[in-house]
């Protein structure tokens, strides 16, 4: 018996004693952990998809700006905006994602899956931290994922604009020399990193410029790069682009189709020529969006597009609307004669026809209140209802790249016929417009563009540069090309034009009291009726002057919106966002705030 | 070193025994007896043998001629007797004084009961014999203070909640259960193979279980095996057979009239002019239906208790070119859907035996109980075996087996779990509808109204439908008992338990009829889809444990006990699920059945699956000091160093230490001379920490992935496979703990026959896991848990005994009474939460378990005091259910003046009206056991209960509220209306009828959903828990048919209740506790006659 005994004892007080940790060590075998995942691409893909989610969705169409208005004006038009004690942009959990991937991803044995993902974490980094600098100005700088007890990392004080952007040209750069050089429409590409720097630095470069000497920018450091580095390093990027990528525009259907086709194709994949990155949306996937019943119903924030943009668009000869004298007493059916293509590729335009419809359809007064309809991403009518559309959206797309590049080098004043004809001048040839011409522009500026009643621009660095005449034509060029893609309110933050939401927002002209046919398409659009008046009801939207719908001139003139509502855009405080109160308190003010944002913390 | 010493002690063993050979061997009798009479299990033992003396006293052993013979027993001093050749010889043991009672089970070893230094309360199995409570758990309720048992529902096979000492902690944490040395669950034992159980309220005592005995422990010792004279067996049999019955009334309104009336009446002041079910006429006043309506049909039905032929329940009427049924039943759907009484039996087989070197104790049972459902009635099934062997293969080595096996089976209908049933059947049952058709089909929709009878739960019923939750679970512990040199024991064990839960549910389509003729069928819900679930949960465990324990005495004063070892656990829970759907049977349940899916275009099986497993590990390195002088002062030291899995290297172990002191005042020298009538007085005092590891999860610190989500960003064409990450967890994680003090005094008066024990304790948990400090918004995710609420509970409890025998008729009378007393009260000490701001539901200061609400200074008299009421009770009077104030509505106390009944700022100190007007928390829990035997009788009467426990009704308490929770109550109280305020009666206790007042959305906005000092409850109550009455055969009678002992009795549970504080007679006030919808299996009482054989 003692032989057994004594033996199995030993034997069991041995492994007791000697296991210890390893005894104890247990990880989940039903879910894999951060230590046993990160191993192989499927994994790592897996993973980095929620990258993805920080690219536009439905916003991408709606917008509050000069150029595109809603029912409600937002609280940053209004001048209306308070310190939130919490949100308001100053969100981290996308940074904190992509962080864990990088800091994790030794785990993979496969050098060439590291640096793969390596560059799309990064470029989603700098995407991430782009957006935040445009929002914030100064933000604190992370690299890797902060523990709940890092008090330092917790409370890190913002870094300055100028060390972030930095930042995201050294992690733009690692991706654009490390991602995928095939093209793909879905994926971020070495292709889609080059879209974004030319994007990023053309931001930093003009605001640097149009805000030089302003609060905004006070605290950069004294051996910041000059404004003039963004830009050149923007059309460097932009030119490469432009020249290596073999994108280019896509030009299927013509000058009356190509540029419509853009926004009216379901799948991007057709649109590949031009297209760099796009959303992929797929009613098979459950995956879509509500662009139809976002411009097609009267409940959901009605979007129109305002006079300002359609009377910069030119007419089809190139010559300009707002030469015309008789452009401020032109009815929607006049106006819409004979401009750049794009317009009828736009709006709803006489004659406009809904895709696969042969019927044409009118400008809905009851979404549309200034009567010019958007249409950009609106397909067919059983789509019309919330959460049904699924066109795909285009993020980046070729026809941005040009816009950049010629901005970035008219701002240097570097800009050649050359540059433009490389650039500007494909978006005309492609809907048939004569080309800009250099010399032209700089001796001709449009006084429209810089009209004060007609929120033109302001800004006395564009008003004093001899070079403001193709700036303006540039800049007319990216408000009718870009129009609705979420690019407008960010313009005119770096140019620091906030000024231009205080100007009236107008639509149509009405010469009166009456029944409208804006199409002449025989069908009556749109009813006004005097104050003391009643409505005839022969059209479903029948509008009470000087009470559903004011006009410019009293009793004629423009469909005026808003025009009861206070503006006030503070030179001041407007250009960036307030830091939350909750987050300045909880850093005991090592998170500084904006110029001129009253928050009530002695911090 | 050992190794050598065992080696020379098995050597002089083996010489002793070889000379004993050469000696003449002769068989010694006799007797051992003591004042009072034989002494039953004494073992005299003398070179290498052993005997035990039987029933008389007597016993046989054979020794040499010049053996000296050890006697001992327990409670008395060991005796030393030499045979001097006789054949004959009669001993008589001395009580030994300090033991007085026996040793008491603590954690890896026993103590006497009078050098216990912690708080340990033992219940003996004689007084747990008899109950007819199904499980352990439920029998302990009432016999140990500070141990608080409740239960989730009422049903056969329900698991109780075992809690020692109130709230341990915010987040949860229950009571550390061993059975014979093993994690286990109380349910699984065999209540007439428990011996005793010692539960272990204190940290001092828990102390030597580390973090696994924070919320305290309970200790289950099974009956072993006894050495019985010539190796002979005791076989008993245990049987009983009888009946269960609700403990609440079950007299609901039957009359379809009235059920119509009272529920049409309660729909129309939330929807004005409508209906809930459309009988024309439904509007006429009460009593006065107008001839030709449905209305009038089914007054004159009214007292039809069946159907009277002359007036059918269902009428065909063509309406709209269509058949239809019409229905003027009068069901009471209670008794319809359940049985009052139902069948319950069990029986038990013990045999227990062994001879000199072997002993063994072998059991069996069954358990069979029938649930209330009248179709397809549930059962609960329960069988239990258990070999328990020891063997001592030599003097100095034992081993021993503990084998156990549980089986519970409960197979019941409908879907979704059995309280789903009970939740279907309290909607849409109007008392006016029936459940068949005259052709057979089941009825479901009415043409009265949109909603479903019963939500469609006889269709549940009446089908195929099946579910059964299946447990088994086998334990095995092998043991080995070192005994090398005098004083030393070494002790080894190995346990393997095996667990599988297995869960079947099967559902089928449903069919019903709306019109004759044309049968619809229900396959568009989860309930109704033709689908097969099964689960099976596996669930092992290991558990090894090594200690060695010396206890020397020194010069008779110094006794001195050391105990140290290991223990290492190992558990692992693997789950499984399938789910199959379109059978190609509905009464064969099998995955090979399932068929393939008509909606699939290639015709493939629809099955889906899922898994999960789970692992946890521990160890732990214990030790314990004790040391007494003279048995006066008394110290013990435990502490143990524990190790878990949960947590990451680096923070994986903590320490748990205690301490423990007693004096024994009546052993000091100058007590003496109060010996005559004060037989012990003790002190003590204890003091430990503990760790706590009872969490939820099982990776705590580990981040895991999930990765079966599809994304909603579509990436190269397609949604593909998604990972993401669980939230992050603190980088400073940290166990909870358990500081914990006690003082005790323990008392016996006047031959021990009065006994008192008293104990005090406060204990603060500590650094529990709650939401942690807000981070800034940089950490990228919500702040995770940190270590940061502290939570103390103080209590106390009392145990008062006596005890006594006297002759009554020639014959003794022996009769005894216990009375146990409880009491705590927890506070938080330290939250997050500086503004006190109820959203984050703790502050620091708050009491636990405080219950919020109005003051309600009673009903308006009339409509003009309702309307001019200047006070705004818009907030409690939600618009949409209250258009306006009347008569008979609630009139709400503006405590702080400002005009509307509100919650001010929502915290403390600002808080409007609101204020605490009870406590949630039971009080004052008590068990009374008195009991007494005489010439063969014995009777036993158990009461428990709570002083008090406040409770506000759920909002969906359809038992409490009945139509005032939602206007289409199915179970309506008899007579409800005289409940209710009415200008004839209005002082009635329910205010004026209304739909929806308590239940719906928004319920905190509904005058009866808003908390309120009106409508809540005292649910304490007392409660006759036990009585048991039997009559034991003389054993001359029963001798004749070699029957040792035979007794017939009755027992009966839960026999009666008395709570004066809780409105109606629908409510059980343990179902109360539960405090939810009280949507649950009732609760029931049994009534029993059983017998008990010893062979």
């Amino acid at each position: 018996m003692k032989k057994i005994v004594f033996p199995l004892l030993f034997a069991i007080a041995g492994f007791v004693w000697t296991g210890c940790d390893d005894m104890l060590d247990a990880t989940p075998k039903d879910k894999l952990t951060v230590e046993t995942f990160f191993t192989d691409e499927s994994q790592i893909r897996a993973y980095s998809i929620v990258f993805y989610e920080a690219f536009p969705g439905s916003e991408l169409y709606v917008a509050n700006d000069d150029h595109y208005t809603q029912n409600k004006l937002s609280s940053e038009e209004m001048g209306t905006r308070t310190p939130p004690s919490s949100g308001g942009g100053w969100s981290w959990g996308a940074l904190r994602n992509i962080n864990v991937l990088l800091v994790n991803l030794y785990r993979c044995p496969d050098a060439a899956v590291r640096t793969k993902y390596e560059a799309l974490g990064r470029f989603f980094r700098a995407y991430f931290y782009i957006n935040k600098v445009k929002r914030f100005g100064d933000v604190p700088w992370y690299d890797a994922p902060i523990g709940s007890t890092e008090t330092a990392a917790l409370n890190r004080p913002r870094d300055s604009r100028e060390f972030i952007m930095n930042r995201i040209v050294e992690d733009l750069d690692f991706a654009i020399e490390h991602l995928p050089e095939a093209h793909s429409t879905y994926e971020v590409t070495k292709w889609t990193a080059m879209a974004l720097k030319s994007r990023a630095l053309l931001f930093e470069g003009t605001f640097r410029k149009y805000h030089e000497n302003d609060v905004f920018l006070k605290t950069l450091p004294a051996d910041a790069k000059p404004w003039t580095w963004y830009l050149e390093q923007c059309a460097e990027v932009s030119r490469e682009l432009i020249q290596t990528s073999g994108y280019s525009l896509h030009t299927d259907g013509g000058v009356d189709k190509a540029y419509f086709n853009l926004f009216h194709t379901m799948n991007a994949t057709d649109l590949s020529d031009e297209v760099i990155l796009a959303r992929d949306y797929n009613a098979a996937y459950n995956v879509r969006h509500s662009s139809g019943a976002t411009m097609t119903t009267g409940s959901r924030g009605c979007p129109s597009v305002t006079k300002k943009l359609i009377a910069s668009y030119l007419m089809k000869d190139g010559t300009r609307f707002t030469d015309k004298p008789s452009w401020t007493t032109m009815s929607f059916f006049d106006e819409c004669q004979n401009r750049d293509p794009r317009l009828a590729q736009s709006i709803r335009t006489p004659g406009y026809r809904r895709m696969g419809e042969e019927a044409t359809t009118s400008p809905d007064f009851l979404v549309t209140f200034t009567g010019y309809h958007p249409d950009k991403y609106v397909t067919y009518p059983d789509q019309d209802v919330n959460e049904a559309s699924e066109i795909d959206l285009i993020i980046f797309r070729m026809a941005e790249i040009y816009l950049n590049y010629a901005e970035a080098l008219a701002e240097l004043g570097q800009l050649s016929q050359a540059d433009l004809n490389i650039s500007i001048n494909k978006l005309r040839q492609r809907v048939g417009m004569p080309e800009l011409v250099l010399a032209d522009a700089i001796a001709n500026p449009d006084d429209f563009l810089t009209n004060e009643a007609y929120g033109g621009y302001q800004s006395p660095v564009l008003l004093q540069n001899g070079n403001k005449g193709i700036i303006l034509e540039i800049r007319r060029e990216r408000g009718i090309e870009l129009a609705q893609e979420g690019h407008r309110y960010y313009d005119l933050m770096r140019w620091k034009e906030g000024k231009a939401f205080n100007a009236p927002f107008y639509g149509i002209y009405l010469p009166g009291i009456g029944v409208y046919d804006v199409d002449q398409n025989g069908t009556n659009d749109y009813e006004l009726y005097p104050a003391d008046g009643k409505a005839t009801q022969a059209v479903a939207p029948s509008m009470k002057l000087d009470s559903d719908v004011y006009l410019s001139e009293g009793a004629v003139g423009f469909i005026w919106l808003h025009k009861t509502v206070d503006r006030k855009w503070d030179e001041e405080r407007d250009y960036l966002y307030p830091i939350p109160t909750d987050d300045r308190n909880l850093t005991g003010g090592a998170l500084t705030q904006n110029p001129g944002w009253k928050d009530g913390l002695n911090f | 070193m050992l190794h050598k010493k065992l080696f020379s002690v098995l050597f002089i063993l083996l010489m002793l025994s070889a000379s004993a050979v050469a000696q003449q061997k002769m068989i010694v009798r006799g007797t051992v007896t003591d004042t009072q009479g034989p002494v039953v299990g004494a073992v005299i033992s003398a070179a290498g043998a052993n005997a035990v003396t039987d029933y008389e006293g007597g016993y046989s052993i054979s020794v040499p001629s010049d053996a000296l013979l050890e006697v001992s027993a327990l409670g008395y001093k060991t005796l030393h007797v030499a045979v001097k050749g006789r054949a004959m010889v009669d001993i008589r043991l001395e009580e030994d004084s300090i033991m007085l009672s026996e040793a008491v089970a603590v954690g890896y070893g026993t103590q006497k009961k009078e050098n216990l230094t912690g708080a340990v309360s033992v219940v003996k199995a004689d007084a747990l014999q008899d109950r007819p409570a199904l499980d352990v758990a439920h029998m302990l309720q009432g016999t140990v203070p500070g141990l608080n048992i409740t239960s989730a529902s009422g049903r056969p096979g329900q698991a109780a909640t075992l809690n020692i000492r109130g709230w341990n902690s915010i987040n949860g944490g229950s009571p550390l259960v061993l059975i014979d040395g093993v994690e286990g669950d109380l349910q699984y034992v065999n209540p007439a193979d428990v011996d005793n159980i010692s539960v272990i309220k204190d940290a001092a005592a828990a102390a030597i279980y580390g973090a696994k005995g924070s919320a305290g422990v309970i200790l289950v010792t099974t009956k072993s095996g006894s050495k019985e004279k010539d190796g002979r067996a005791k076989v008993s049999y245990s049987g009983r057979a009888g009946f269960t019955a609700p403990t609440t009334s079950t007299e609901y309104e039957s009359r379809g009239y009235d059920s119509v009336y009272i529920n049409n009446l309660f729909w129309g002041t939330y929807s004005p002019g409508t209906p809930y079910a459309n009988y024309s006429g439904w509007n006429a006043p009460w009593g006065q239906p107008e001839p030709g309506t449905d209305m009038y049909e089914l007054w004159i039905r009214r007292n039809d208790v069946s159907e009277n032929p002359a007036r059918p329940w269902v009428v065909v009427s063509n309406e709209a070119g269509q058949d239809v049924y019409n229905y003027y039943g009068n069901t009471d759907w209670y008794h319809f859907l359940y049985n009052d009484i139902k069948p319950t039996t069990s029986h038990t087989i013990t045999m227990r035996g062994g001879t000199n070197s072997f002993s063994y104790m072998v059991s069996g049972g069954y358990v069979y109980e029938q649930g209330m459902f009248r179709k397809n009635p549930d059962k609960y099934q329960r069988v239990n075996l258990r070999a328990k062997l020891s063997f001592d293969v030599t003097n100095w080595l034992r081993i021993g087996s503990n084998t156990s096996y549980f089986h519970g089976t409960y197979s019941y209908p409908g879907q979704g779990g059995i309280n789903n049933n009970f939740s279907k059947s309290m909607a849409h049952g109007l008392a006016s509808l029936v459940p068949y058709n005259p052709d057979g089909s089941i009825v479901y929709t009415t043409k009265y109204s949109k909603y479903e009878l019963m939500d469609g739960l006889l269709m549940l019923l009446d089908s195929d439908n099946v579910n059964e939750d299946k447990t088994d679970n086998i334990t095995q512990t092998i043991d080995f008992t070192l005994t090398p040199v005098k004083g030393l024991s070494i002790k080894g064990d190995y346990s393997y338990s095996f667990q599988v839960k297995r869960y079947l549910n099967r559902s089928v389509n449903g069919y019903y009829s709306k019109q004759p003729g044309v049968i619809s069928v229900k396959d568009d819900k989860d309930a109704f889809y033709d689908k097969l679930s099964e689960q099976s949960d596996v669930n092992t465990y290991q558990v090894f444990n090594l200690y060695a324990t010396y206890e020397n005495t020194w010069v008779d004063a110094h006794h001195f006990k050391a105990m140290a070892g290991v223990n290492y656990e190992m558990r692992y829970i693997k789950d499984l699920q399938l789910i199959g759907y379109n059978l190609y049977s509905t009464t064969l349940n099998d995955q090979d059945l399932v068929g393939p899916d008509p909606a699939d275009p290639d015709g493939k099986k629809r099955m889906e699956t899922g898994g999960g497993q789970n692992e946890l590990k521990t160890a732990g390195y214990f030790a314990r000091i004790n040391y007494d002088y003279k048995g006066r002062y008394l110290i013990e030291l435990n502490g143990r160093y524990d190790g878990s899995s949960r947590f990451l290297r680096g923070h994986r172990w903590v320490f748990s230490p205690s301490a423990s002191l007693g004096w024994r005042i009546s052993e000091e020298p100058f007590f003496q001379p109060l010996k005559n009538w004060w037989d012990n007085a003790k002190i003590r005092f204890s003091y430990g920490q503990l760790g706590n590891q009872q969490m939820s999860s099982y990776y705590p610190a580990i981040q895991t992935v999930t990765t079966s989500g599809k994304s909603s960003y579509l990436l190269g064409g397609a949604n593909l496979p998604q990972a993401t990450l669980s939230a992050p967890v603190s980088s400073g994680l940290t166990w909870e703990r358990s500081v914990q003090g006690n003082l005790g005094f323990d008392l016996a008066f006047l031959n021990n026959r009065l006994e008192f024990c008293a104990e005090g304790y406060i204990r603060d948990t500590k650094d529990m896991l709650t939401a942690g400090e807000p981070l800034p918004s940089v950490y990228g995710a919500s702040a995770p848990k940190e270590n940061t609420a502290d939570l103390r509970t103080v209590g106390y409890e009392l145990t008062i005994g006596w005890k006594d025998s006297f002759k009554l008729g020639g014959k003794p009378f022996n009769y005894g009474a216990q009375f146990v007393f409880s009491d705590y009260v927890s506070h938080i000490t330290r939250f997050n939460n500086p503004d006190k701001l109820f959203a984050k539901t703790y502050w620091e200061g708050q009491r636990y378990g405080d219950i919020w609400g109005y003051h309600v200074d009673g009903l308006f008299a009339t409509d003009e005091e309702a309307a001019n009421y200047p006070v705004n009770q818009i907030l409690v009077n939600d618009p949409d259910i209250v258009k306006n104030l009347r008569a008979g509505d609630m009139r709400f106390a503006d405590l702080d003046g400002d005009g509307a009944i509100n919650k001010g700022s929502e915290r403390v100190g600002d808080s409007g009206d609101w204020q605490v007007i009870g406590n949630s928390m039971p009080r004052f829990q008590y068990g009374i056991n008195l009991n007494a035997e005489w010439n063969g009788f014995d009777l036993a009467v158990f009461f428990q209960g709570i002083g008090k426990c406040d409770w506000y009704p759920s909002a969906e308490a359809f038992s409490f509220w009945g139509p005032f929770a939602r206007p289409y109550s199915t179970f309506i109280p008899k007579d409800f209306l005289e409940d209710c305020w009415s200008e004839s009666n209005p002082n009635a206790y329910f205010p004026a009828p209304r739909g929806y007042a308590a239940g719906g959305s928004n319920t905190d906005k509904r005058p009866l959903g808003a908390v309120n000092d009106r409508y809540l409850q005292n649910i304490g109550y007392l409660r006759l828990k036990n009585l048991t009455f039997g009559y034991t055969l003389p054993e001359r009678i029963t001798k004749r048919a070699s029957i040792s002992k035979l007794r017939f009795y009755f027992t009966g549970e839960n026999l009666f209740y008395w709570a004066p504080g809780l409105h109606g007679k629908y409510v059980d006030p343990e179902m109360a506790m539960t405090g939810g919808a009280l949507k649950l299996y009732p609760w029931q009482k049994s009534f029993l006659f059983g017998i008990d054989i010893t062979l």
